[in-house]
């Protein structure tokens, strides 16, 4: 079974795979894993020879469907655990061309790998389709990528795992918010795209899902920054009594030192 | 949402990968959201699949709290 799927390049432009730009980024490339070559709207990503475990007959073609980033997927490639991941960072070694956030801080996860829903229950491989509307499926990954993050946070974070240093604690909490913080923004930029190909009713319903998955996250991030909070404010509090105490040791120090000497004065 | 199982299976999953092993077919789901997320990522070792603790999953131990109850 090939791998196949309508996918979509994120941008906030709306003109990410305009022919100007497709032009400027896809030209004479030659670093990576993968060679990318670009004709008219037709693009071809193919493995250099001896790359780690990639195949040289490897192939991902991109069919740019619109100027606002839509485009078909299409690999020769059986669906197999090796050849989804390899055929996933074909798509991000293209990505990279055109989309400014992959690999920052501001990163759309939903979008870093198209073939990586590919697992049912019954144990078989299910690869994510585009089963009904493209719009309404591409959402539907934005809103599950956030769920996952809420997920994760809480599930490892809050039950399970201990962190390595207690600084960390507010890195795995803002990187986990940032990350789904920049998911809403994409998913908001491909409604405001491609918002009028949804019924009305089910755009409203996909942003207030949005919307409420956000809450999760921010429920989360602030449980964890609190802890931080609270566990920084007891460590202060702490060397505090320890400081006063030293102070009132030497001040009596002192003053007995003092008393020592008038008497002495007194009673020479 | 995460049920309280498979909040328990994302645990083993990411504690069975978090120093680097061969993927499983069986992790394959929880893998997905734990990549997804950076707590771990996939990486290529002489053609097979494998998977390790991601930028966010290096910030945790490999080993899950004790309970203190």
């Amino acid at each position: 079974m090939s791998m196949e799927l309508d996918f979509w390049i994120p941008n906030l432009s709306a003109e990410a795979a305009s022919i100007s730009r497709l032009e400027k980024h896809l030209e004479n490339d030659s670093n990576g894993n993968f060679r990318i070559v670009h004709k008219d709207k037709k693009i071809v990503v193919t493995a250099k020879k001896d790359s780690n475990g990639v195949q040289s007959d490897f192939c991902l073609n991109i069919e740019i469907l619109d100027y606002h980033g839509r485009c078909h997927l299409n690999c020769n490639r059986n669906a197999e655990p090796a050849s989804i991941y390899i055929a996933n960072e074909a798509w991000n070694a293209f990505r990279r061309k055109l989309d400014g956030c992959e690999g920052t801080i501001y990163d759309c996860s939903a979008v870093r790998e198209p073939f990586n829903v590919f697992h049912s229950s019954t144990g078989e491989f299910n690869l994510h389709k585009n089963a009904g509307n493209f719009y309404i499926d591409m959402s539907n990954r934005f809103i599950q990528s956030v769920e996952r993050i809420s997920d994760t946070m809480n599930h490892i974070w809050s039950n399970g795992m201990e962190i390595k240093r207690r600084r960390y604690n507010i890195d795995v909490a803002t990187r986990s918010l940032a990350n789904a913080k920049a998911n809403k923004l994409y998913f908001d930029s491909f409604l405001n795209i491609y918002g009028e190909r949804f019924p009305a009713k089910t755009t409203k319903a996909k942003i207030k899902e949005m919307e409420f998955r956000m809450k999760k996250v921010e429920i989360a991030y602030d449980a964890i920054t609190t802890i931080r909070n609270t566990d920084y404010e007891s460590s202060m509090h702490t060397i505090t009594v320890i400081a006063l105490l030293i102070s009132a040791i030497a001040l009596a120090a002192d003053a007995f030192i003092g008393l020592n000497e008038l008497f002495q004065w007194i009673h020479p | 949402m995460c049920t309280w199982e498979e909040g328990k299976e994302l645990q083993r999953v990411f504690l069975r990968y978090y120093k680097g092993k061969e993927v499983r077919e069986d992790d394959l789901e929880a893998l997905d959201t734990l990549s997804n997320t950076d707590y771990l990522e996939y990486y290529m070792e002489n053609g097979k699949l494998f998977a390790r603790a991601g930028t966010i999953g290096k910030m945790f131990k490999a080993k899950p709290m004790t309970p203190t109850i």
